[in-house]
């Protein structure tokens, strides 16, 4: 039973990381019809900044992790302002393909900057567990899954609640309709960028402060975010938050289980199994942001 | 009169053109195939350094030969295609006179089957598959290992590990050759001396969350648990058991950057974990103190303990000492003169045997308050 437990909460923790990615690609999609490819770059940029921050110019963790969602921010807005701002009228696969140019490009840049070299970020939480009955867990991976909820919350009453979300909920349904009735469509979606964007950047902090920071650190979560967004529907809001943590549990209590050595082939037949069973996702794409 | 002139100039400056091509031809290129992208660029970055190392040894001291050695080097990010086109470039458009690789044994088994058409020799500086040197493997004509496989590391420490009291052994392993070879040859010896094997796991390149396997490490009742994999993910799984109190000992099959797992995991994180090695930079041979001083010097506040660096050095001394040798540039009569091989290196004696293993030395260290010392050294001939 403790065992079960123990496998419930570190699958709970994995989901709400995959789940903050996944919120950020499947908005982006969502809003600007753009598969965004560089997804797991924007988190190796958040992990970097976090690493540089804490240990070259000794800020306060908690500080760097904010200024992280920031240098998301900012690689977010740079990124649409000089590749998919030209692109905002051409098809899917060219943003795609721009995307997968961009994920490249960054990834190379991380390794010729910083090297291949993975390294550690010192966080105020000691790697001794904190055990709660038979259930042993890190602060810093119960600081991870609360500002990972923190912001998928914070960001829901953003879309749901302020006038700029009622916009961005406009342009999601009918972009030529938000458009005729005075939404600024190309603003929209720079700030759907932004956000996204920023959530990657937050995530890079947490999952670099959890295991590690290399240049190669957001391809495996990028690909977990992905098959997240399809399994809860694309451009779904609620369905990529539960589709992460069914993600995240599943893939723990498989491992265990089933095997290990299907630990990631599990994610991948459930994938399948969704695209052939409910080719839009568990919740569909209707249900909307 | 002015034209003759005029042809005189033109193949003055056609001749002067050429100079630089002439002497660029003249160079010995030794190719080198690692992953130096991906999960695995570290280690293989560090070898790459390695052999770098020797080579401007060579070259500032006149080159072999009287000519300077060009390395060639290319990227297989650790994949077996990877490798085999970064193999057929290597061998048919830059045409080396030796090779050095590939790192993972699945990209050093990958490339061996096609040595006999390219007839090429290759000196294999990690890849410790029992497979790569094994009796008709496809290429061993052409292939030399210097490390140990993992038969000879299974046989050599099964005794002094169980001797210590373990009776229950998991392991934790890459499933790929390497890994799938640390799982067999390690489980049949310890078996061999009465303990058990009570878990096996086996996690793909790459994998970063390693508390799903130590959990169930943990519940299997395991005693010591070997674990397989590049330095990111011997960290990470060593930082992981800590924090989910994992009370089972740690031991590193094989060779670990234990420096830099002690950075990543912390002194707690790695107090009495084992770690079988391919070398120890303590080792007393004048070659062995002239790498770490150069070392060193190289690169400042870099240690040279692990053995990536150590190996790729003395994978391109081998081949050096091989070209003086054989007096040729030849790859043939280099394969010829490896096979005479007997080379004091920083890995210790090379001297290949009927099958082109060499059989150094197999340390076992241990890591105490965040030092590494040496327990035993065991020779495997």
């Amino acid at each position: 039973m403790a065992e079960f437990a123990q496998l419930i909460v570190d699958g709970l923790v994995s989901g709400l990381t995959y789940a903050l990615m996944a919120v950020g690609l499947t908005l982006i999609f969502g809003i600007m019809h753009v598969i965004n490819f560089a997804h797991g770059e924007f988190l190796a940029i958040g992990g970097f900044t976090t690493f540089y921050l804490v240990v070259a110019l000794h800020t306060n963790f908690y500080l760097a992790v904010g200024l992280a969602i920031l240098a998301g921010m900012a690689i977010g807005a740079l990124s649409d302002a000089l590749i998919l701002n030209w692109m905002r009228a051409s098809h899917l696969t060219t943003s795609m393909l721009a995307m997968i140019g961009l994920w490249i490009f960054i990834q190379n840049m991380d390794l010729y900057l910083f090297g291949s070299t993975p390294r550690v970020i010192p966080s105020p939480f000691g790697t001794a567990p904190i055990k709660l009955g038979g259930v042993s867990i890190t602060g810093l991976r119960l600081f991870a899954g609360a500002v990972a909820l923190g912001l998928i919350l914070a960001l829901h009453v953003f879309i749901q609640r302020t006038k700029l979300g009622k916009a961005m909920r406009a342009t999601f349904q009918d972009r030529a309709t938000a458009a005729l009735l005075g939404v600024n469509v190309n603003a929209i979606y720079r700030l759907t960028f932004i956000l996204g964007s920023a959530l990657a950047g937050a995530a890079g902090a947490l999952v670099g402060a959890i295991f590690m920071v290399a240049p190669t650190m957001g391809d495996l979560p990028a690909l977990k975010a992905f098959t997240v967004v399809i399994m809860g529907g694309l451009g779904n809001f609620m369905g990529a938050i539960l589709g992460g943590l069914i993600l995240g549990v599943v893939e723990a209590l498989g491992a265990v289980y089933l095997s290990p050595d299907f630990k990631d082939a599990i994610a991948f037949a459930i994938l399948i199994i969704i695209l052939l069973l409910r080719p839009s996702g568990l919740f569909g794409r209707r249900a909307g942001i | 009169m002015k034209r003759c002139v005029g042809i005189f100039v033109v193949l003055v400056a056609v001749a002067v053109a050429m100079v630089p091509t002439v002497i660029a031809q003249d160079k010995i290129k030794i190719g080198v195939i690692e992953p130096l992208t991906g999960p695995t660029a570290y280690d293989g970055q560090r070898i790459v350094k390695g052999i770098q190392l020797y080579t401007n040894k060579v070259n500032r001291e006149g080159g072999v030969l009287g000519r300077q050695i060009e390395l060639v080097i290319v990227d297989n990010q650790n994949k077996p295609q990877e490798s085999v086109s970064a193999f057929e470039r290597l061998t048919t458009q830059e045409k080396v006179s030796a090779l050095i690789g590939c790192w993972a044994s699945s990209n050093t088994l990958a490339v061996m089957p096609r040595l006999d058409q390219a007839k090429v020799p290759l000196v294999v500086e990690t890849s410790t598959s029992p497979k790569v040197t094994a009796p008709g493997a496809p290429g061993l004509h052409w292939t030399f290992r210097l490390l140990t496989h993992s038969g000879m590391e299974a046989k050599a420490h099964a005794r002094y590990l169980t001797a210590q009291g373990f009776k229950k052994f998991a392991f934790i392993a890459l499933n790929n050759d390497w890994g799938l070879s640390i799982i067999k040859e390690f489980g049949e010896q310890v078996r061999a001396m009465g303990a058990q094997v009570v878990a096996e796991q086996k996690y793909i390149q790459g994998e970063q969350n390693f508390l799903p396997f130590l959990s169930k490490v943990k519940t299997s009742g395991a005693e010591a648990v070997f674990i397989n994999g590049d330095t990111l993910a011997l960290s990470l799984i060593t930082k992981q058991a800590r924090e989910q109190g994992l009370k089972a000992t740690l031991i590193v099959a094989t060779a670990g950057d234990l420096p830099e797992m002690i950075k990543n995991a912390g002194v707690e994180g790695t107090e009495g974990l084992y770690s079988i090695d391919y070398y120890d930079m303590n080792l007393p041979s004048p070659v062995s103190r002239e790498f770490v001083r150069l070392w060193e010097e190289a690169y400042p506040g870099e240690s040279p303990s692990h053995q990536g660096p150590a190996s790729g050095y003395s994978a391109m001394m081998i081949i050096v000492d091989a070209i003086k040798r054989a007096a040729s540039t030849d790859p043939s009569k280099i394969r010829d003169a490896l096979e005479t091989t007997k080379l004091e290196t920083p890995l210790g004696l090379m001297d290949f045997d009927q099958n082109h293993q060499a059989h150094p030395y197999s340390f076992l260290k241990i890591v105490r308050k965040g030092k590494v010392d040496l327990l035993t050294a065991v020779p495997t001939r």
